[in-house]
């Protein structure tokens, strides 16, 4: 039997190859996750651990994620007592304030480690010896284009704790060396200034327990560790206790591959996609696979060989199949890594912490067992179709295969329960925190997400189970219109894909998932980047405001300022000055320039309970009342401001930001009295904004000093960026706010996250018609005589490979308009189940993004034709009748 | 070895619906060399119905298949009416094959996902040429298919797939039906049927037919018997009966 096994899968290497590819791809997806996670802790373990490479002991503050143990001049010295300790090192890290003509920037200084801790390596130079002298790390220089020999002013502001006060000290260097830069990803810096120990503590005597720095210790030759690290827990406070290096580096790296894990999570969720859709390729050609082996199988039963030998013989190909792609899959992952390693490893280096490939033993063996697993769960049914196979229909002629494989009555059942309580989940997980609306704790959002997520889930499994009874319904629907106007090959195509349901809807499935998945992410990526710009737009309406100088206590404005205002004395309501407000307009992005009239709020206090909000009195959050006030026309503020059309300026009310709206504001007015405002959202945090004549009555301000500006749509984060240099080139002293760049982040953020995941993605779905083109061709191979005989009957070879072809857009189409269909309603409904507590949900649906989608998902179907048709076309109509 | 009697000479009043002029037909290289059809030239008038028989191997199927226009010819030509066939490319082999030739096969004749109505209508489906239907009508009810239209081929018995490819090779009024066997794989009752209306066609629609078969009992239904033995005409006869037939078969043999 196992011969004869062995035999059949010698005999069908060409059917098995597309199968194999599916498993190869899938595992190495998931083993190229698993090494990079690997990898990139590799990384960080080595670039942590380089700064205590000389180390034998740290002492650590016993918290679990990796902090120093704050060590006082006096426990310094308890520890140097303690037996068996040679040396002990506390470094003293702090910030320092570079002077530079065009200000001060802020750098870290670190003082010199001794020789004997010394991690810190010199690329040119030498270290300084003295209290004047300086060395400055690689990357810093560059960035503030330092070199050695350079003398550079820095000033130091001492914190008193008794007179509660920061004095300057400011110091001269002479930079004397340049260091390596840190690759220490947990370092503040990538290096700084590096000192002599007497420098730092000449600024700060008590610098001791307010650095950042890990305390070393080195043991002398022969101690115990474990003894002398005992020894120190006992003379440390609070907890502190001494521990190895690697053992210390290990608690960072737990504390800071927080990320790099949930990262692995969630490559694996989209690795579980890829084995699913994979599975369903599987099932899908070992059915194909064994229905055209019914007469060989039936051979077999003849001959002798009973029910369990066919099921294992199936079951064993499986696994030669799954051993050999697995490990394929395997040996493509560790290729493709280090190649990336090997390519982008240099350029990104310790930057993208990935420098070191690191291949453990799990990146190895569970991307093969999952591979071998899936086999075979997916052969299973095949398998057990294959035991069915008679003895006796080993003497029936071929063409009595085709009785239509039906569907049970319990699979539609059971799919449609699935379909109805997930479905019925998900969208009440789904519209009730809309209808809750925004609430105190985040718990509805989570639960409702939660809800919408089990919800998905269990309908997806009713949606797939059911795709047997409706992908060929909705073929033939759609394959009446071709048959229209792709004549008797089109309508052929039609008949073909819909002749065995359960292999169509498996393999249409596979896509379905895939296509789905797709436009679940893109669908809710939309809304979440439309409800979050409008969020953002509620709570910073103002794209960018021009401030002409910092207004200090007194208002008193900025000197250039009052020179271009004074040339233009008006009501309050003329621009800066008509040239400054002309200046701003001509910037390149800048679409709209409103002059407004500001003010500080001295005396603003808050007071009632907000009106419209439901999550508490404003006072529990302890929110504070705007310190500026704007004067703008109702109708300026209409056109310069991104809030929505509720938000209207009016006498008596101020617009603030969401999280005050609603209290009563009171302010001093200019003759002394109080006066009371009803508020309303529209503003951001701190502003409050007035029209003019409620203005009037609290300052006595008329000289603009500010511009209110409205900003081109859809410029990205740089472009914002340039338009604000662009503001700064013209007002060197202006201060610029707004959040249009935080708001152009977020959409990017958002936009390269889609990206990614729809990449992601891309691998099942690629998956998914490798399953086409394999299905195909299989069907290919079981209709050669039919297809060689409607070659004999007048189809040229043009049409057969027309009809392949329509086969095959029929199937991927037709499967991603409806994962499509689907992704669009998850997508909403998913967006609402999070979003929906925030308010304000905007469905928006990337209509383009998708049809492009269906667009190469049917062009992918149509190239994965090309192959089976080529094939079927070749054969002559002689040939193909004659075929068994 | 064998006699060659004469073909039927071309006769200036008997158009020819098919015709095969020293065509030669050889399949392998070297030692696996079979000469298939050895300078064959045969005439098959317009509106006969003719079998071709003769043991295995005789190059009956191949001389069907080349004269169809399913295989290409060595040497030599092939004429359907007044078309030369030979040198054609595949696409107007099929477009020939489409319009002007008929195919009854002996298992597998009918596309199983279509029903019999469509599997009827295929071969001017795919010309989008109009369907005659009065002739449709005559024919199906001539093939006493009338209840059988919407059936599938797996809801049809053997001999009624084979008069469903009968219609449909009718319909289209070719210059000639090729019928490969037609009978090969039904019972006695059903297959007399099916020759019995071969040669109604014949006699009453004018119908040329070339029918292969190795069964003398067949055969007799024709109006004329060629006799093939490696890859040469061997005998020609004329109205013949199975007794006939099977004692010219029999002197091929000896």
């Amino acid at each position: 039997m196992r011969r004869a096994t062995i035999a059949s899968i010698r005999a069908h290497i060409p059917r098995l190859v597309a199968v194999s590819l599916a498993i190869i791809l899938a595992v190495a997806f998931m083993s190229a996750t698993l090494i990079l996670n690997s990898s990139m802790k590799a990384t960080l373990r080595e670039s942590i651990g380089q700064q205590y490479a000389r180390a034998d002991l740290v002492l650590s503050d016993g918290s679990s994620y990796g902090a120093g143990a704050v060590v006082t001049q006096d426990t310094e010295a308890k520890i140097a007592a303690v037996d068996g300790v040679e040396g002990i090192y506390i470094p003293l890290v702090s910030g320092i304030s570079l002077l530079q003509d065009d200000g001060e920037v802020g750098l870290q200084v670190e003082a010199l480690a001794p020789e004997e801790f010394r991690t810190t390596t010199l690329k040119s130079g030498s270290f300084p010896a003295t209290d004047t002298e300086a060395a400055v790390d690689e990357s810093t220089a560059k960035q503030h284009n330092l070199a050695i020999g350079d003398v550079i002013s820095t000033r130091f502001d001492r914190y008193s704790e008794n007179t509660e006060e920061f004095t300057p000290i400011t110091s001269t260097l002479t930079i004397v060396g340049i260091t390596n830069a840190s690759k220490n990803p947990a370092a503040f810096s990538s290096g700084g200034l590096t000192v002599t120990s007497a420098f730092i503590s000449a600024l700060d005597p008590n610098m001791y327990g307010t650095s950042y720095g890990v305390t070393q210790v080195a043991l002398a030759a022969g101690a115990d560790a474990s003894a002398v690290a005992a020894s120190i827990d006992a003379v440390l406070p609070d907890g502190g206790e001494a521990i190895t290096p690697d053992a210390f580096v290990s608690l960072t790296l737990a504390s800071l591959t927080g990320g790099a894990d949930l990262l692995t999570v969630v490559l694996m969720v989209f690795v579980g996609i890829a084995l699913l859709v994979c599975a369903l390729v599987i099932a899908n050609t070992f059915a194909v696979l064994v229905s055209q082996r019914t007469r060989e199988l039936a051979l077999l039963r003849c001959l002798g060989a009973d029910a369990r030998q066919v099921y294992r013989s199936v079951l064993f190909e499986a696994v030669v199949v799954a051993v050999v792609a697995s490990v394929l899959g395997v040996l493509v992952a560790i290729g493709l890594m280090s190649g990336l390693l090997a390519v982008f490893g240099p350029l990104l280096g310790s930057a993208a912490g990935l420098a070191v490939l690191s291949v453990d033993a799990s990146a190895l063996i569970w991307p093969i067992v999952a591979g071998i697993v899936v086999t075979l769960v997916a052969a299973m049914g095949p398998a057990r179709q294959a035991t069915r196979v008679a003895p006796l229909q080993a003497m029936r002629p071929v063409d009595a295969l085709e009785a239509g494989v039906r569907a049970g009555k319990g699979r539609f059942a059971v799919g449609l329960v699935l379909v109805v309580v997930g479905g019925a989940l998900l969208v009440f997980s789904s519209v009730m925190p809309t209808l809750i609306g925004p609430s105190g704790n985040g718990s509805e959002a989570i639960l409702g997400f939660f809800g919408a997520f089990v919800g998905s889930a269990v309908s997806v499994v009713g949606v797939i189970m059911l795709a047997v009874f409706y992908v060929p319904a909705v073929i033939r629907g759609i394959g009446r219109l071709t048959g229209r106007f792709f004549g008797v090959s089109g309508r052929l195509a039609t008949l073909n894909s819909v002749r065995n349901p359960r292999r169509t809807a498996a393999t249409a499935s596979a896509l379905i998932i895939g296509v789905g998945l797709v436009a679940t992410i893109l669908t809710a990526g939309q809304v979440a980047r439309a409800t979050l710009v409008n969020e953002l737009g509620e709570r910073e309406p103002i794209d960018l405001s021009v401030s002409t100088g910092y207004v200090g206590v007194d208002s008193s404005v900025d000197a250039s300022v009052n020179a271009s205002a004074g040339s233009s004395v008006d009501t309050g309501y003329a621009p800066l000055t008509s040239a400054d407000v002309t200046a701003l307009g001509g910037i390149d992005g800048v679409d709209l320039v409103v002059p407004a009239l500001s003010a500080d709020l001295g005396s603003a206090s808050l007071s009632g309970s907000s009106e419209e909000s439901t999550s508490g009195s404003a006072d529990d959050w302890g929110y504070s009342p705007p310190w500026q006030a704007i004067s703008v026309s109702p109708e300026a503020y209409a056109s310069v401001a991104r809030a929505s059309e509720s938000a209207q300026l009016r006498d008596g009310v101020a617009l603030v930001s969401s999280e005050i709206a609603g209290k009563k504001l009171t302010l001093t007015g200019v003759d002394g009295t109080q006066t009371q405002f009803d508020t309303s959202r529209g503003s951001s945090d701190g502003v409050a904004i007035f029209t003019p004549s409620d203005f009037a009555k609290i300052s006595s301000t008329t000289t603009p000093t500010i511009a209110l500006l409205k900003l081109d749509d859809g410029l990205t984060a740089a472009q914002i960026l340039q338009v604000r240099d662009a503001i700064s080139a013209i007002f060197p002293s202006a201060s610029i706010g707004g959040a249009s760049v935080e708001r152009a982040v977020y959409e990017q953020i958002i936009d390269t996250l889609l990206l990614i995941v729809t990449g992601l993605l891309a691998v099942a779905i690629v998956i998914a018609l490798i399953g086409v083109s394999n299905t195909l061709s299989l069907s290919v191979i079981e209709r050669t005589r039919e297809n060689a005989l409607l070659r004999a009957l007048g189809l040229t070879r043009a049409q057969l490979r027309g009809m392949l072809a329509t086969e095959a857009i029929l199937m991927s189409g037709i499967a991603a308009l409806i994962g499509t269909g689907l992704g669009i309603l998850y997508g909403v409904l998913g967006a609402m189940s999070l979003f929906g507590a925030i308010g304000g949900i905007v469905v928006s649906v990337p209509w383009l993004s998708l049809l492009a989608v269906v667009v190469v998902a049917a062009l992918a179907g149509l190239l994965a034709s090309v192959g089976p048709s080529r094939r079927a076309a070749r054969l002559t109509p002689i040939e193909g009748l004659a075929t068994n | 070895m064998s006699s060659v009697s004469t073909p039927v000479a071309t006769n200036d009043r008997v158009e020819s619906a098919a015709r095969a002029n020293d065509v030669v037909k050889v399949y392998g290289k070297g030692d696996t060399q079979v000469v298939a059809l050895d300078h064959v030239t045969i005439d098959f008038p317009r509106g006969k119905f003719t079998a071709i028989m003769g043991p295995s191997g005789s190059g009956k199927s191949t001389l069907m298949h080349c004269l169809a226009g399913l295989d290409t010819v060595d040497s030599g030509t092939i004429s359907i009416g007044d078309t030369i066939v030979t040198g054609m490319n595949d696409t107007q082999l099929t477009l020939l094959r489409r319009k002007r030739v008929g195919f009854v096969f002996q298992a597998f004749n009918l596309v199983p996902t279509l029903d019999a109505e469509q599997n009827i209508l295929l071969p001017s489906d795919l010309a989008k040429s109009p369907v005659d239907r009065i002739w449709f009508e005559q024919v199906v009810d001539t093939l006493g298919l009338r209840g059988r239209l919407k059936h599938r081929p797996s809801e049809l018995s053997g001999g009624q797939q084979q008069r469903v490819a009968v219609a449909r090779a009718l319909l289209g009024r070719p210059d000639v039906i090729f019928a490969d066997e037609p009978t090969g794989n039904l019972d006695s009752k059903a297959g007399a049927e099916v020759l019995s209306l071969l040669r109604r066609a014949s006699r009453e629609m004018g119908q040329t037919i070339i029918m292969v078969t190795h069964d003398p009992a067949a055969a007799a239904y024709a109006d004329r018997v060629v006799l093939l033995a490696d890859g040469e005409i061997a005998g020609d006869l004329d109205g013949a009966g199975p007794d006939e037939i099977l004692a010219a078969l029999g002197r091929l043999g000896a």
